[in-house]
């Protein structure tokens, strides 16, 4: 700051621009803040819609789980009717073995013989709906496990929502605040804003000027620089004051 | 080698031949009704194939509620018999008398005794009530 306050009093003919240079800085300091507070804006704006989006999609897992849900029920309702037929099945065996048993010769032994097979074939199948029946249990406990998880999910989805809102809300405030605090800067400063921005670019190009002349400088040597006093002069009598003035500080 | 039909079911006191003779069929229950007075080991009435039947058990205490049941006709009553399981159902080789199911030598359910006994401690309670009934009655005319 004190390289463009100083070659600005050289070409201003030696009157001092302090207040204006520092004015200048209040302002683009404002400006950036603007800027950061645009870009926190929209990332909660962003945050908000996000929220909204992870709400819309648990409410659509809650309604497949739901759906689940049902199917099982009608899966379960349906095992039960097979082991109720299952049942029956195993009594008429029975009841044919029992026949057979009453019939003398080979048609009472063949009647025995496939009420035997029936009631073989009626326990593996009893056996098979009992482990269908289990396993639907458990789906069925997984699936209010699942419920109560997603409830969770619902409610701690509501707070980020809630909270994502009173930020958006907040930095709404903040950037309106801002708004009004430039306002005030530009009143009392005096200074338009545009008039500001260039003076910040051209402290900023000042800086990187001197930056690379003192690179240019150590690297080539005295013919770079004869080479480029002419043009440099204006500059290299500032540098020289400035290094005069940091000796004597 | 002799053979005898009928069913082997598994009893709280031990396996038990129902033979074909005694057995009229293997039957679903409908739901049990409580009988006041009956005594254990019935558990009341129930109905079988449509036909109200009495319902004994032979299971163990810890067995699940009866739904099937072996039906046996008495005397004309319907009576039925709940097991732990119907083992086996066929014809089985006799040993002097006793049928014998894979190791086992099974006796004879004794479901006329059973049902007489039970009849016969029904009735007289029955019989003990009417009689204090009547009792009452007459000391209420008295």
């Amino acid at each position: 700051m004190d390289v463009l306050r100083r070659s600005t009093e050289l070409v201003s003919g030696g009157v001092p621009l302090r207040g204006a240079v520092e004015d200048a800085a209040l302002l683009g300091v404002h400006a950036r803040a603007h800027g950061s507070l645009r870009e926190a804006v929209q990332s909660a704006e962003r945050l908000v819609s996000a929220a909204t989006r992870h709400r819309v999609s648990l409410e659509a897992v809650a309604e497949r789980q739901r759906l689940l849900a049902s199917r099982l029920s009608d899966v379960r309702g349906a095992i039960q009717r097979v082991i109720d037929v299952e049942a029956r099945l195993g009594i008429v065996a029975l009841n044919a073995g029992l026949e057979g048993a009453r019939i003398e010769g080979p048609a009472g032994r063949g009647l025995m013989m496939v009420a035997d097979e029936v009631r073989g074939l009626v326990s593996r199948a009893t056996t098979a709906s009992s482990e269908v029946a289990s396993a639907c249990e458990e789906i069925s406990g997984e699936l209010g496990r699942i419920d109560g998880q997603i409830g969770e999910a619902r409610t701690h989805g509501a707070n980020i929502v809630e909270e994502a809102s009173r930020s958006q809300k907040a930095v709404h405030d903040a950037d309106s605040a801002l708004d009004d605090l430039g306002s005030e800067l530009r009143r009392a400063t005096g200074v338009d804003p545009e008039l500001a921005e260039a003076v910040e670019r051209a402290q900023s190009h000042a800086r990187e000027l001197v930056a690379a002349l003192t690179i240019l400088s150590s690297r080539q040597g005295a013919l770079a620089t004869s080479a480029l006093r002419p043009m440099m002069e204006p500059l290299v009598r500032l540098l020289d004051q400035l290094d005069e003035d940091e000796d004597a500080g | 080698v002799t053979e005898r039909g009928g069913l082997v079911l598994a009893t709280a006191a031990g396996l038990a031949f129902v033979p074909a003779t005694t057995a009229v069929s293997v039957v679903q229950l409908g739901p049990l009704a409580d009988v006041p007075g009956l005594p254990r080991p019935a558990l009341g009435v129930a109905l079988a194939d449509g036909r109200v039947a009495t319902v004994i058990s032979l299971a163990s205490a810890d067995a699940p509620a009866p739904s099937t049941a072996v039906l046996c006709e008495i005397d004309g009553d319907l009576v039925t018999f709940v097991a732990d399981e119907v083992l086996a159902v066929g014809s089985f080789p006799t040993e002097a008398g006793v049928v014998r199911y894979g190791a086992a030598l099974v006796p004879d359910l004794d479901a006329r005794g059973i049902y007489a006994e039970l009849e016969g401690t029904l009735w007289a309670a029955r019989a003990v009530r009417l009689a204090r009934r009547r009792a009452t009655m007459q000391g209420g005319e008295a």
